[in-house]
């Protein structure tokens, strides 16, 4: 049976929301619509590209990237540079800061000789003149840390993954990447030119049948902790398959070094799998509230990785002043073990309220946690009323992240109070309420008592 | 007044796309055409089955397979949702077939195919076969049903030159989301040769689904 044919509209376009209210175009369109243009000038994207980003920066756009006005700890206040004001005294969950050591007067301290000692920066390539002591120091503490037999530092975390995804691999290998791995993995296996395949997030048939179909040299990448969504590499499934197949195995743990495993190694010491994974990358901006990052292996890996990352190699060293900030916060992660207790108990605490709430903060296991909006018209709108009543959050939305599963990633820090958690849930739900992405208290207890 | 447009009304028009090889998309993209990337070596094939009930091809069935390109836009243009070549195309009828080929230069599978489609609440299966040959079977799912007007540019290549259409899509209800829970099951045949494919993904990373639609070209332009 045939369907009544459709009345023509007047208006050129297009989407409209859940309410049958056209959106503005602005709205409509993404950063996607703009990497990709025609003719022969370089620039010929930069005009269409401003055109739409003058509507889209207040319709939302503006809500990245707000200049902070002081250390990222639990309360901070943030210019809005859409209308000038500063809010003051808003509820962090926007930092990665997630055992607080960033602002500890002990580091502040730390950094403040570094900085009397070294100057501000290395001054040179970590291959030539911008390898100094405190280098050293760090390097051999973080290898006697992670227990490996060296590490090898880079200048931001970035740069390890490029680094050593590239200087390791070659035309004709094969790269398998989770396909939600970092951006920086992925640029790392564009620069080695190796034959690069994705497999679905965490399914290791979807690995097998990539791995199965290639010989030759392979290297498969995860992440411990993914940024997005808080969920954990199943690393024993994955490490087996990878064996099979005689592919080696990078980890990378930015999100999970000092969180996960008994001594805060990461995931992989998590599930006791350490001798298993080959190469280990972790960052200095999250739990240890610096800058950098480092990759943990075999001397022999390391001595190769010194010549051919070239992300490093063609970098300027870490800055020594960083570096010493790092080092005392190490110090700090190991002498107080309760940090990270307190992390845990604060992510149990949030979670738990959070779920009892009705809001769906998807597979997250840990201190990394989406508050599933699903929402891609209205997230910016639910992101402004979060901040003007007292909460700051990022919102993500596509293509960070696949169409309707928009979302505000939310970061714990062993820092907040019990009193802030207990006060970010409070808010966080109101303003999802409003927006029906959350049950109200009365369903909530409804649908509890059904 | 004809305004020389061509206008197909359909009941149903499934549209999912999937990860393909990049090096695939070059093959069977014109010169002057370059693939999306969507990751590093990854283009987008897009699978497209139309169920038409009234309009300049009469009632037939199509499936088209098409490659993502980037959209030729020029200052003062509106910018597409999407630009993209459809490099193998086949019809249920012969009429059908004729317009595409004619009308539109679009390559054509030269026989008559066989399309069935299954609608659920929230499920839309299709099969396509020829002369009991199968070539695909596809499935896609429904998120939210709203009113819609899509823009997208199509490109045609054949020994006469480079062409390209606007092509609108009008409809009651058009779906779209990136759940991954649809399916592609792609055979080895005719319409589907240039393909690698079990370097194909044969789970969509987008569903598009409209209802009570119609497709609207443009007069094909040189480009």
């Amino acid at each position: 049976m045939s369907r009544k044919k459709t009345k023509s509209t007047k208006h050129g376009g297009t989407l409209t929301d859940k309410a049958g209210k056209q959106l503005p175009l602005a709205m409509q369109y993404d950063y996607t619509n703009f990497y990709f243009g025609s003719g022969d000038d370089a620039f010929a994207m930069l005009e269409p590209f401003d055109e739409w980003y003058k509507d889209s920066k207040p319709a939302g756009y503006y809500l990245y990237g707000l200049p902070m006005q002081a250390a990222p700890s639990t309360r901070v206040d943030v210019r809005n540079t859409k209308t000038g004001e500063v809010h003051s005294d808003l509820l962090n969950f926007a930092s990665y800061n997630y055992l607080g050591l960033s602002y500890r007067p002990e580091v502040k301290e730390a950094v403040t000789e570094a900085a009397q000692l070294y100057g501000n920066g290395a001054s040179g390539s970590p291959v030539l003149s911008g390898s100094l002591e405190i280098h050293h120091e760090l390097a051999d503490r973080l290898a006697a840390f992670k227990g490996k037999e060296a590490v090898l530092l880079f200048p931001t975390g970035y740069s390890v993954n490029v680094g050593v995804v590239a200087g390791l691999m070659r035309s004709g290998d094969l790269i398998v990447a989770d396909q939600y791995a970092h951006a920086s993995l992925v640029d790392g296996m564009i620069l080695s030119k190796a034959t690069s395949r994705f497999f679905r997030h965490n399914k290791v048939d979807d690995l097998e049948r990539k791995l199965k179909r290639y010989g030759g040299k392979k290297l498969v990448l995860i992440e411990g902790v993914y940024s997005m969504d808080g969920d954990v590499a199943i690393v024993p499934d994955i490490v087996e398959v990878c064996k099979r197949y005689d592919a080696r195995i990078l980890i990378d743990e930015a999100h999970s070094t000092f969180i996960y495993g008994e001594n805060g190694r990461g995931v992989a010491e998590h599930f006791g799998y350490e001798d298993e994974i080959d190469i280990h990358v972790g960052t200095f901006s999250k739990s240890l509230g610096g800058q950098g990052g480092f990759v943990a292996g075999s001397q022999k890996l390391i001595n190769y990785l010194r010549g051919f990352s070239r992300s490093r190699f063609f970098s300027c060293g870490l800055s020594p002043v960083v570096s010493a900030g790092i080092l005392k916060a190490l110090d700090l992660f190991e002498a107080e073990p309760e940090l990270r207790s307190k992390l845990w108990e604060n992510v149990d605490f949030m979670q738990n309220k959070l779920r009892e709430a009705g809001v769906s903060v998807g597979d997250s296991e840990c201190q990394v946690i989406p508050i599933m909006v699903q929402d891609d018209a209205r997230i910016f709108e639910m992101g402004e009323a979060l901040m003007y009543e007292g909460v700051y959050l990022n919102p993500v939305k596509y293509p960070a992240v696949p169409k309707h599963k928009s979302r505000f990633r939310m970061s714990i820090s062993a820092d907040h109070s019990r009193e802030e958690l207990e006060e970010g849930v409070r808010t966080i739900t109101r303003v999802l309420q409003r927006y029906d992405i959350c049950p109200t208290t009365r369903d909530t207890i409804t649908s509890t008592t059904v | 007044m004809p305004d020389n447009k061509g206008y197909y009304y359909f009941n149903n028009g499934l549209s999912c796309l999937f990860e393909m090889p990049t090096s695939d998309a070059r093959r069977l993209l014109p010169s002057c055409l370059q693939p999306l990337e969507i990751q590093h070596e990854r283009s987008v094939l897009s699978v497209t089955a139309f169920d038409f009930f009234e309009g300049d091809g009469g009632v037939y069935q199509e499936l088209v397979l098409s490659i993502l390109v980037p959209p030729l836009v020029k200052p003062g243009d509106i910018l597409p949702k999407a630009a993209l070549y459809p490099f193998s195309v086949a019809t249920s009828t012969e009429f059908g077939r004729k317009e595409g080929i004619e009308r539109w230069r679009l390559p054509h599978f030269m026989r008559d195919i066989d399309v069935e489609f299954v609608e659920g609440e929230s499920e839309l299966s299709v099969s396509v076969s020829a002369d009991g040959d199968p070539i695909c079977e596809m499935s896609g799912t429904s998120h939210e049903f709203e009113p819609a007007e899509l823009l997208f540019h199509s490109f045609m290549s054949d020994e006469a030159g480079d062409f390209k259409s606007n092509l609108t899509m009008r409809g009651d209800g058009y779906s779209e989301h990136e759940f991954e829970r649809g399916s592609l099951t792609l055979y080895e045949h005719e319409m589907t040769s240039g393909l690698t494919i079990n370097e194909i993904a044969d789970y969509p990373f987008r569903e598009q689904w409209m209802k009570g639609g119609v497709e609207i070209f443009t007069p094909l332009e040189n480009i």
